[in-house]
């Protein structure tokens, strides 16, 4: 048995590292399990908020979370706490990996639109500098910039795509693909590998040299994921000031390298609150006495370990990350046994078109206001478990773009609930 | 590309990817992957099916067989074998067969640690617990096992070091040489079963020896695991902590006084990758006046034996980077870690002092 903390975190996931910095922010000992990089090291690093409802597009999303349905996450926690947590990760992150959000007319904060490698613009709420898109709806001239080797990201769909959008109207969309980085490799290359290069002297020389003929000539360049690896935006602001005009990354398939630069400022983070982590270690199982949880068990190769705390986090991911196991007959949730709502029929668990709405998507482990998870009878389940992130039921991150904003509100929220904190949701 | 990527051409018959040499098998890809694929063991059994049919080079047969070619050097005093191994024209040699000019390759000990540890005087009557050294403390590094053994005779158990246990296989199994990696792990087995047996706990300082009894064995030979059962070997410092926690070993009292020691500690790959945590910073922060960071900033690259070799040991130094720095610019004088050859690696990097914990456990409760 390992020596028992105030608050163990299950996932290492947005949403576990959210809970853990924030648990230990509160004054909690921490400690985090994790098996598995999670979805964010694979995505952009970008947290949409809340991007579409019943598929039109949300211009402030603080303004029609009223309108969510009631099991919603952020209808649960209410949006005053999905607004500390937004302030929460941009006050952690100032130094290392700042996140700007934008800003309308009158200085309401709004969603904006980032450009993707598919040409296609999505909502989002907070952006590090590399995505930052705002010059590039004030732009006449814009350079969509590809790599040779790089499949991922073709300018001539880009800018077609780009071009049909009614807020880009009359940009002038220039084409122009770089030359291979690395004069050829045996393997399909990533905009990760090129990222690394970039972080290195040679690297950052070459893409400087490349782009050099399109310095002053444009407002805006439109490139791939690929400057450099570390958070802060150096490599961005150095390619900004010597190429005269504004550089942007789009969003791109995965491995997207922003994550995994959000990822690391948090693990950076984490290690500086001197956060324990152990690592390969997946729970799989929980000791409950008289409605409370005791200890975790973990079974890494090294074989089972229990883990005692005062308060439990589950934060281990949907069906994807692990958190919620699925068999053609029924959904639980993987630690606790939890049951999991699962429409009987089969076609009825997803949409009609593969980009909208699936049931599927909204299946997930259902709590109470404070993140508690209910059982099959709507009574809490434990006193002490909080559940957050993509593990929760109640919304579709990939049609509502709120993946990450719903890790981190609920993140936040149930850290501040396992720390002792009163609830102060109200879903007004 | 390599790992599970890859292996659907190997399936397909197609001939293997050149940069399947360059895996060092640090597991950190076991360690990231969230659906427990086995991607250091698809890639290690695919270097044993290229070394079946094509035999390895005289570099890889010396690196992987340490234990043996101590063996055959052992009539000689160290001194000699050492400047035999050292001296600047053996290394232009060794260079020219593949062995880095420069690579931190350990010294030879005075006497190995099985040879020392029969003379060492045990609490009679005493509980027992049997002890795997491998071949970095066997050979290299003795002091590590006699550090142990002081240590657990504090808490009243006499050590066993079985005279059947031999070389764990990792650096076999690293250098594709899998039959005798298995000769190997029917050998530790046998002892392994017997202890279980008996009931008496069998533990490893070395983590990457451990990890191989209780991850790698199991993917490679599971008809032996099948035959002698589960390959239950305890990690050291988490079997001091226990008995930390147990009252087992009384630590020294915090007062006025006590000494501040501050270290800096590296967790090896393999160790991380086993999923019980870091003992050791837990255990050493237990102690009065000690403070103990974290450096945290991944591999130190030598990976077993991967740092020595001349077309890899440019790319160790460049992996190890990071944590050269961060040890550097960190004001602890010494450094700490369960890995002999991250020890190795670091004290090559860095310049700094590198100590096993439990060295350094038995050094301040000597104090007391
Ligand atoms: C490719 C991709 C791109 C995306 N892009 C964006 C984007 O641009 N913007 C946005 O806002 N959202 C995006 N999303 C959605 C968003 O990333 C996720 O909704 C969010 O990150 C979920 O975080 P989580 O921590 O709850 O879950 P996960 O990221 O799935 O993390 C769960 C973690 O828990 C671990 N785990 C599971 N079971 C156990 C167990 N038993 N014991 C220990 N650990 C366990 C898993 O291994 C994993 O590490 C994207 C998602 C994907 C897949």
């Amino acid at each position: 048995m390992n020596r028992k903390t105030d608050v163990i975190v299950i996932g290492t996931g947005l949403t576990g590292l959210t809970a853990a910095l924030a648990a230990s922010r509160f004054g909690a000992s921490v400690r985090l399990i994790a098996t598995g990089a999670g979805a964010l090291s694979i995505s952009n690093g970008c947290i949409d908020l809340l991007g579409y409802v019943n598929g039109t597009l949300v211009e402030a999303p603080f303004a029609v979370m009223e309108n969510l349905p009631a099991n919603h996450p952020y209808r649960l926690i209410g949006r005053e706490a999905v607004g500390q947590a937004m302030d929460f990760l941009q006050v952690e992150l100032k130094g290392a990996c700042p996140l700007n959000g934008a800003a309308d007319d009158e200085g309401r904060a709004v969603n904006t639109l980032l450009p993707t490698v598919a040409g296609t613009l999505k909502p989002s709420w907070l952006f590090p500098d590399e995505l930052d898109p705002r010059p590039l709806f004030s732009a006449k001239k814009v350079l969509v910039a590809g790599i040779k080797g790089l499949r991922d990201c073709s300018p001539a769909l880009v800018a077609a795509g780009l071009g049909r959008q009614s807020c880009l109207r009359g940009v002038d969309f220039q084409k122009t693909t770089l030359p291979d980085p690395f004069d050829g490799v045996h393997r399909a290359v990533s905009p990760l590998d090129i990222a690394r290069f970039v972080s290195t002297d040679k690297g950052l020389g070459w893409l400087l040299t490349s782009l050099g003929r399109w310095a002053g000539k444009t407002d805006v360049i439109l490139l791939p994921p690929v400057c450099g690896c570390a958070a802060g935006g150096t490599v961005i602001k150095h390619l900004r000031s010597e190429l005269r005009c504004h550089v942007e990354e789009m969003l791109s398939v995965p491995p997207g390298v922003g994550g995994l630069r959000l990822r690391d400022a948090l693990r950076q983070a984490l290690h500086e609150a001197q956060i324990d982590v152990i690592e390969n270690a997946p729970c799989v199982s929980a000791e409950i006495f008289d409605g409370r949880c005791d200890s975790v068990t973990t079974a890494g190769p090294g074989g089972q370990m229990r883990h005692a705390a005062g308060t439990f986090i589950v934060a281990t991911g949907g069906i994807l990350g692990g958190g919620v196991t699925v068999t053609p007959d029924e959904a639980r949730e993987s630690i606790f046994g939890l049951p999991v709502a699962m429409p009987k029929d089969i076609l009825a668990r997803s949409g009609e078109k593969i980009f909208d709405a699936h049931p599927l998507s909204r299946m997930g482990v259902g709590v109470d206001a404070s993140l508690r998870a209910l059982d099959a009878k709507g009574d809490v389940f434990c006193d002490n478990v909080f559940f957050a992130g993509r593990t929760l039921g109640g919304y579709d991150d990939t049609a509502e773009k709120s993946g990450n904003g719903v890790a981190v509100a609920t993140g936040w929220t149930a850290a501040r609930a396992a720390c002792g904190f009163c609830h102060t949701g109200v879903s007004s | 590309m390599i790992g599970p990527a890859y292996e659907r051409f190997r399936l397909l018959g197609l001939h293997e990817d050149e940069t399947l040499q360059y895996c060092a098998n640090c597991k950190n890809c076991d360690i990231s992957c969230p659906h427990n694929v086995p991607v250091s063991a698809i890639n290690m059994m695919a270097r044993a099916e290229q070394c079946r049919k094509k035999a390895p080079c005289l570099r890889d047969w010396i690196v992987a067989h340490g234990e043996t070619m101590a063996k055959w050097l052992t009539p000689l005093p160290a001194a000699l074998k050492n400047f035999g191994m050292d001296n600047p024209l053996t290394r232009k040699v060794l260079d020219k067969i593949g062995i880095a000019e420069k690579s931190p390759l350990p010294l030879f000990a005075p006497r190995t640690f099985r040879s020392l540890v029969r003379r060492l005087h045990q609490p009679a009557n005493a509980k027992k617990v049997a002890f795997f050294p491998g071949c970095y403390t066997n050979i290299y590094n003795p002091m590590t096992g006699i550090d142990l053994v002081r240590v657990l005779n504090r808490a009243g158990y006499a050590v066993e070091v079985p005279d059947g246990f031999v070389c764990c296989g990792l650096p076999l199994i690293s250098n594709g040489f899998l039959d005798e990696a298995s000769a190997n792990a029917e050998k530790n087995m046998a002892v392994i079963a017997r202890y279980r047996k008996e009931g008496v706990p069998v533990i490893a300082t070395c983590p990457s020896c451990r990890l191989m009894f209780i991850q790698d064995l199991r993917e490679f030979f599971p008809e032996i695991v099948e035959r002698y059962g589960e390959p239950d070997v305890g990690d050291a410092m988490r079997f001091i902590l226990d008995l930390v926690e147990t009252n087992g070993i009384d630590l020294p009292p915090t007062r006025e006084g006590n000494i501040p020691h501050h270290f800096i500690y590296h967790a090896p790959c393999h160790l991380r990758a086993q999923g019980q945590g870091l003992p050791s910073p837990e255990l050493l922060r237990m102690l009065p006046g000690v403070t103990v960071d974290n450096a945290d900033a991944g591999c130190c690259g030598i990976s077993g034996s991967y740092g020595f070799k001349s077309e890899k040991y440019a790319i160790s130094q460049k992996i190890g980077e990071e944590l050269f720095k961060t040890i550097r610019e960190n004001a602890a004088e010494t450094v700490v870690t369960e890995c002999g050859t991250c020890r190795q690696q670091i004290r090559h990097g860095t310049g700094k002092d590198c100590l096993h914990p439990v060295s350094v456990l038995r050094r301040i409760l000597d104090r007391g």
